[in-house]
């Protein structure tokens, strides 16, 4: 098996005249936890688009598992084995938050609608296959209190964990977190870091794109930089921290030369 | 204990439903019901596409007619029983539906209902003006009621009487019910909810949603087929005006003011609403504005129809117990 569970390949796109992602190569490692960073508009969110099937490159490849998935559409991309969260938090806000975890499950997003109308046994059996998983995540995301409550009424913090446990529940090996503790409040904040921490524990892969410079530097084992659709740098968080570049890119070019 | 209940009263709904032409000896009345049965089938062929998939189709009353047609034609000019019109017709629609809803549901949004809008309107004006082969304007006439059947030793059926065409609407209304929640309470089911909720979501999560909007279009256009062709054949005679978007809005409002999304929203509201338009004959040229009315403050105070409004009752109900 490869080293990397992702490699990206000169990544260019274009909205229009402007130059989202520029050139951008990256390569992900089996296990680690590696955090995309950049100030608004650097081009986080498009890279991830771009990796998820929802918008296509300009240029460029992307590799996951070796295979070459550029080209590929969500879905398919998602039965490989990348699961992802949304910018603005994306459940199905009408159902409860087991309902939301069984969409999620491999058995629902393949089960042959034949089956469904003509079968009883296989019907049975995948259902409750897919029920007894859904539970397993709700428990496994801290979230087994409240299963039965409907998603659009969760607290916000409830609604991020819940939209991280939608991105496991296809029991992927990559997960692509944008930015899973936006607007969340304090007290929320650790839980959902160790969260992130329990799925890396289970041998998965993480990426992520976060604003929380402290959490970032201290969860990551790798980040990269990202500056108007460039690379400015990835390394180690303690290099890319006490790099001039991303602290002139942050905090403006004054900091940097008194820095 | 709660499904014993549920199968007894499943089980007594049946019973009255098979008695019921044993008390009502007004032709008129078991004619209303029908159309009734016809109308629900077709209630909930649109409810399937638009409750659970969350998609549009102003086109269903269109399908309804083509369904109609089909199974009409078929037994007119290709001299086919009705038992084997009724399957083709339905399955020349699902084609049609099939065919249609490849490029259709590629669009989102309010793009959807504008595509089957039209799309229905070009149907309507090729049964219309094709005179050859649908009659045009003038419609078709003289269609047979369904064939009888013979059981050997026991006899024939006959579906002369209106009774006998009620037995076999109930028949076909039951084959959909059991078909149509089968469907929503698996698995396959549970994608649609999550295509009418976010179809990006559901993409992310590995859903070919394109692939079910086409299987779950393509199973409600062979209901509204089936349907129609029941409906050709018990009538004897169809008008252009049955394949019109009217239709289609009719279904709408059978489905939205009994209670999208539901099963029994559709039903009710497909036995209730023609109903309260028979009745309100006696308002003479105000019947329409009356009728209107009652539509538009159904809407306005139940958005979810009547399932949704007795629905809101019942919990709002539970919580002053609760406290």
């Amino acid at each position: 098996m490869d080293e990397y569970i992702l490699e990206v390949r000169n990544l260019t796109k274009y909205f229009g005249g402007l130059k989202a992602i520029d050139n951008v190569s990256f390569k992900i490692n089996r296990g680690e936890i590696y955090s995309i960073i950049g100030p608004n508009g650097a081009g986080k969110t498009t890279l991830f688009n771009m990796i998820t099937g929802f918008i296509p490159p300009t240029e460029g490849e992307i590799f996951f598992q070796g295979q070459k998935i550029n080209g590929l559409k969500p879905y398919q991309i998602a039965r490989l084995g990348i699961g992802r969260t949304f910018q603005l938090t994306t459940l199905f806000m009408q159902n409860t938050v087991l309902e939301n975890l069984l969409i999620g499950q491999k058995q629902t997003r393949e089960f042959p609608v034949f089956h469904s109308i003509m079968s009883v046994k296989r019907r049975r059996v995948s259902q409750s296959e897919a029920v007894e998983r859904a539970h397993a995540v709700a428990e496994f995301i801290g979230l087994g209190t409240f299963k039965n409550t409907m998603a659009a009424i969760l607290p916000h913090g409830a609604q991020k964990q819940l939209s991280i446990g939608l991105a496991l529940s296809g029991d992927p090996d990559l997960i692509l977190l944008d930015e899973p503790l936006g607007g969340v409040d304090m007290d929320e904040i650790d839980m959902i870091i160790e969260l992130i921490k329990k799925i890396r524990d289970e041998g998965k892969t993480i990426c992520l794109i976060e604003h929380k410079m402290r959490v970032v530097m201290n969860i990551s084992d790798r980040i990269l930089a990202l500056s108007y659709g460039k690379k400015l740098v990835e390394d180690l968080p303690e290099v890319v921290a006490s790099n001039e570049d991303v602290i002139a890119s942050y905090l403006g070019d004054r900091y940097a030369a008194r820095g | 204990m709660d499904k014993k209940r549920k199968a007894l009263c499943l089980g007594v709904l049946i019973l009255i439903i098979l008695i019921i032409p044993l008390f009502i000896k007004d032709e008129y009345y078991l004619h209303i019901l029908v159309m009734s049965g016809i109308w629900i089938i077709s209630a909930l062929s649109l409810n399937l596409i638009l409750g659970y998939a969350g998609q549009l189709n102003l086109a269903q009353g269109t399908f309804f007619g083509i369904g109609a047609y089909a199974t009409g034609l078929l037994m007119q000019k290709m001299g086919l029983s009705f038992w084997a019109a009724l399957p083709l017709g339905c399955l020349l629609t699902a084609t049609i539906g099939f065919v249609t809803g490849l490029p259709t549901l590629r669009t989102r949004g309010h793009y959807f209902p504008i595509a089957t809008m039209c799309l229905g309107i070009a149907i309507y004006y090729v049964i219309a003006r094709w005179d050859d082969v649908t009659g045009g304007a003038r419609g078709l006439f003289g269609l047979p009621r369904p064939d009888p059947i013979v059981i050997p030793f026991l006899g024939t059926i006959s579906f002369e009487s209106t009774a006998s065409c009620y037995y076999l609407v109930s028949f076909l209304v039951f084959i959909t019910i059991v078909v149509i929640h089968r469907l929503i309470t698996s698995l396959s089911g549970k994608r649609l909810i999550a295509i009418r909720g976010n179809e990006d979501l559901a993409q992310a999560l590995g859903i070919n949603t394109m692939r079910d909007k086409v299987i779950c279009f393509t199973i409600s256009t062979f209901f509204a087929g089936l349907a129609g062709g029941v409906f050709a054949s018990y009538m004897g005679s169809l008008m252009a005006e049955n394949a019109h978007f009217v239709t289609s809005f009719e279904m709408l409002l059978n489905v939205m003011i009994g209670g999208v999304g539901t099963i029994i929203g559709p039903i009710i509201g497909a036995i209730f609403l023609p109903l309260l338009s028979e009745e309100l004959h006696f308002l003479g040229g105000w019947r329409l504005v009356v009728y209107g009315l009652i539509l538009i403050l159904t809407i306005r105070f139940l958005p979810f129809g009547i399932v949704g409004g007795i629905r809101t009752a019942l919990a709002k109900r539970h919580d002053k117990r609760g406290v």
